[in-house]
Formats: structure tokens, sequence, C-alpha cells
């Protein structure tokens, strides 16, 4: 069976928004609206200890996603490569996935197809032709990581095997994707 | 987040529809109310399809209702579902309400009643979700339901006063006001404490805002003095003028009780307005990273 993950090594991560900006532009996400976000996380402690890291943010693609178990058309699914999509001809956007996401990464979209719900596809379009997804290509630190978790030759495998992993709060959901940090302390729920 | 006001008047308007058909069956079941039944299931269909007219509202694409089979776990689902059962048992009901056939009213009745029992709950479940600890909880249905007894008795109540067998029924109509009212109370009381002790406790989402933070007046205001204080003291009022009459006279006004209902009802209207305000204040998700 095949995991389709995106993991992020923060200990790489420069916070350079590349990720952010090439996004938009291979899925023309319209102004207002991301599929992927950097947030800053600190500074925190007391001079001259203080620590600081990068966060890129996006849909975890839930090993048990809400989003998908509260869509009352079944326009969210879930991909046996563990992808979380959104069928838009048959999303109402009744907006009750938005409620139910844990990490507020989705959102209601009235600008480019009216009135349906936006947000991070793993690039699927280009995944199913054997590509990486474009955030993970063009990340100049190569902190972003694509590939199949069950396979342990594949590059989130090994940082997970490498690296300490942490993941964003967990109501029982289980998200997806593993940030691996080691040079700072993990300022998230686990 | 921010107030959902297409789904807020729904579930408002659900309660009415939901506490009404209750009170109509327990008539039914006692064989009681039978003038208002009639009013009283007209008022339930025309809020459960003023209702479900404005829930659409909140969709970006309504004209695609058909896939809404497409998940039939989702409590979107069941509440769409529940509203329809509702509306083709109110509609019999109302036929029958206008003819005389007593054993089927008195079945469509309780059926109807049974209904509105499960009516305000589904539509409170559907916002129980992890994600959003300040909802996550039974409370929040519990509450749902209170406010529609309150809602639907006090309504019924009025109208059997002004319409009914007053001097027979009024007094058993009162006493389903004042249990309407007090449930209420305490279902929006629990779902307050909730509030106060979710897990993942943060500040948006904090019991704070709401006692001293900048919902205060809201929940001072709306909730407490004019969703619980005023309504339960006018229901006491009614029933106590209705025992001892005007004055002590021992003759109690029909009207005049009627009317300190019908104040009842509109303050728990205004009352289940704020709360639900505030619960989508409250309302934040576990970790908002993109989209506040």
């Amino acid at each position: 069976m095949t995991r389709n993950i995106i993991s992020v090594d923060l200990d790489s991560c420069i916070g350079c928004h590349s990720c952010a900006v090439v996004c938009k532009q291979e899925n023309g996400v319209g102004l207002g609206t991301y599929y992927n976000k950097v947030l800053t996380v600190g500074p925190s402690g007391t001079f001259p200890d203080l620590e600081m890291y990068y966060l890129p943010v996006a849909c975890q693609h839930c090993d048990n996603p809400e989003c998908v178990s509260v869509c009352p058309t079944g326009a969210s699914y879930k991909r046996e490569d563990g992808v979380v999509l959104v069928d838009h001809s048959k999303c109402i956007g009744c907006q009750y996935c938005v409620m139910a996401c844990p990490y507020g990464v989705r959102t209601y979209d009235e600008s480019r197809d009216k009135g349906v719900i936006e947000k991070c596809t793993m690039c699927a379009h280009l995944i199913d032709k054997g590509e990486k997804p474009a955030c993970v290509k063009h990340c100049p630190g190569q902190a972003r990581l694509f590939g199949d978790l069950d396979d342990p030759e594949s590059p989130p495998s090994k940082m997970r095997a490498t690296k300490k992993v942490h993941k964003l709060t967990d109501v029982g959901n289980h998200p997806g994707v593993e940030y691996g940090l080691d040079k700072f302390t993990w300022k998230g729920g686990e | 987040m921010e107030v959902q006001w297409p789904l807020l008047v729904f579930s408002v308007l659900l309660g009415i529809t939901s506490g009404s058909f209750i009170f109509l069956a327990i008539g039914e079941l006692t064989g009681k109310f039978k003038e208002v039944r009639f009013t009283g299931a007209l008022i339930a269909l025309v809020c459960l399809a003023i209702g479900g007219c404005v829930s659409v509202l909140h969709m970006g694409h309504p004209e695609r209702a058909l896939h809404l089979l497409g998940n039939l776990g989702s409590g979107l689902s069941k509440e769409l579902f529940a509203v329809a059962v509702m509306g083709i048992v109110a509609i019999v009901y109302l036929v029958l309400a206008r003819k005389d056939y007593p054993g089927a009213s008195k079945v469509f009745g309780v059926i109807g009643g049974v209904v509105g029992i499960v009516l305000s709950p589904i539509a409170g479940a559907s916002y129980l979700i992890a994600a959003r600890p300040a909802w996550d909880s039974i409370a929040l249905p519990l509450m749902y339901l209170g406010a529609g007894l309150a809602l639907g008795f006090t309504l019924m109540a009025a109208l059997v006063l002004l319409k009914g067998k007053a001097s027979e029924e009024g007094g058993f109509a009162l006493k389903l006001a004042l249990a309407g009212v007090v449930i209420m109370a305490v279902t929006t009381v629990a779902y307050v404490i909730w509030i106060a002790i979710a897990p993942y406790q943060a500040p948006s989402r904090s019991i704070e805002r709401l006692l001293s933070g900048d919902l205060a007046l809201m929940f001072w205001a709306g909730v407490v003095v004019v969703g619980i204080v005023v309504p339960v003291a006018l229901t006491v009022l009614a029933c106590v003028k209705a025992t001892r009459g005007e004055g002590g006279s021992g003759i109690a006004n029909p009207k005049s009780l009627s009317t300190y209902l019908f104040v009842s009802f509109a303050c728990t209207a205004v009352g289940a307005v704020a709360i639900r305000m505030i619960m989508y204040a409250v309302g934040t998700s576990v970790e908002q990273l993109i989209y506040k």
C-alpha cells in the first residue's frame, strides 16, 4: 500500500516562502487564498538562548480525516495513496469540512470556482505523472520531502529514521505530515 | 469563527418546530389542546420551511443538493433527513388536524413529537467536531433541545390561553411552558460550563471571554438576563397568576397570561440567538494556521 506524504525537515527550512509562492503559481491559487503558508515560530527563550524556526503548513492529509467523514456529499475524499482531495463537481460549499479541519487550512473560495472549498492537493496532477509536488521540487533548502511512507527508501522514511519527528495536534484525525526538528524545541502539540 | 447566520436562524426556527410538535404530541396523548392543533402545526411547518430555505443560503452550490446522499453518515445529511421527515409528518398532521380523524391525528401527532425530540439535537450534533473543542460536547445538542422546548412550549401554551380552552387546559399548558423554560435554563448553563472545561483551552475560546471579555455584554445581557432570567420569571409569574388569579382575586385573565408567555417566547428566542452567536465566537479550531 502506498502512503504518499510530504515531510518537512524544519532544520533545513530557511523560511524563504518559495514553497508558498510556487504553490500559488502551479495551482493558480487566487489572492487571499493559500494552499500552503510558512509561519514563524518564536523567537522564544531568553537572550542569548533564543530559538526560532519556520513551520510550513498546509493540509496534513490526515490518516483519519474528519473533513472527509463530515462531508455530506462525498466531495471531500481520501485516495488510496493517502492524498485528501475535494471533488469540486460534488462540493456544495457547505463549509462543514472547514469547520472540521483542526488546522484552519481549508477555505471557502468565492474567487475562482465560486462557492467551493480549496486546499492543498499535494499536486495530485503532478504526482500522478510520477513528478514531485511543486513545493517539494522547488524548495531551495531541500527541506520538503515527498514519497511513500511505506517505502523505507523514500525521503520521508529516511528523515523519520534519522531525525526526531513531530506532528501537529492530533484530535483523532492523525495528521500525516511529519516535521523533523532536532536543533530547536518543538512548540506545537504532538 | 464568524457567526453563520443562515445556520443560526435555521437552528432557532427548527427549535420552534421541534418544541411545538412535542407540545402537540403531549396534547394528543392527554387528549388536550385540540383547538390549537391546526394553528400550532401550521406555525411549526412555516418555521421549518423558512428555516430550510434560510439554511440553503449557507451553501455555495445548493443546486448540487442531490449529492447530499453521497455520505449518509455525515451530520448534515442526517439533519436534512430529519428535516424532510418532520416536514412530511407536519403536512400530514396539518391535514388531519383540519379533518376529524382522531386516531390518525393522534398517531401522527405522536410521531411528530418523537421526530421533534430528535430534530433539534440532530441539528446540534452536527457541531460535534473534535477540531472545535468548545462545540465537541453532548451539552451542545442538549442546549439546542432545551431552547427548542422553551420556544415551542411557551408559544403553544400562549396559543392555548388565547385560542383554546384556557380554563380547562391553561394550567397544564402553563406547567409545560414552565418545564420548557427550566430545561432551557439548565441546558444553557450546562453548555456554558462545557465552554469553561473544554479541552485544548485557548484565549479565543475561554470562559473569560463570556464572563468579562468581549462577549460579556452578549452573555450577561443577552443570554443570562433576557434569555434565561426574564423567560423563567415571566413563566413563573404566569403560573402564579393562573393559580391565585389577578391580584389574589382567584380569577385570571387568559389573554394577560398569554401576553406573559409571548414575551417569554420572544426573550427565549433572543437568548437562543445570543448563545448561538457566542457558540460561533468561541468555536475556534485547535490550531488556526492559515485561516482564522
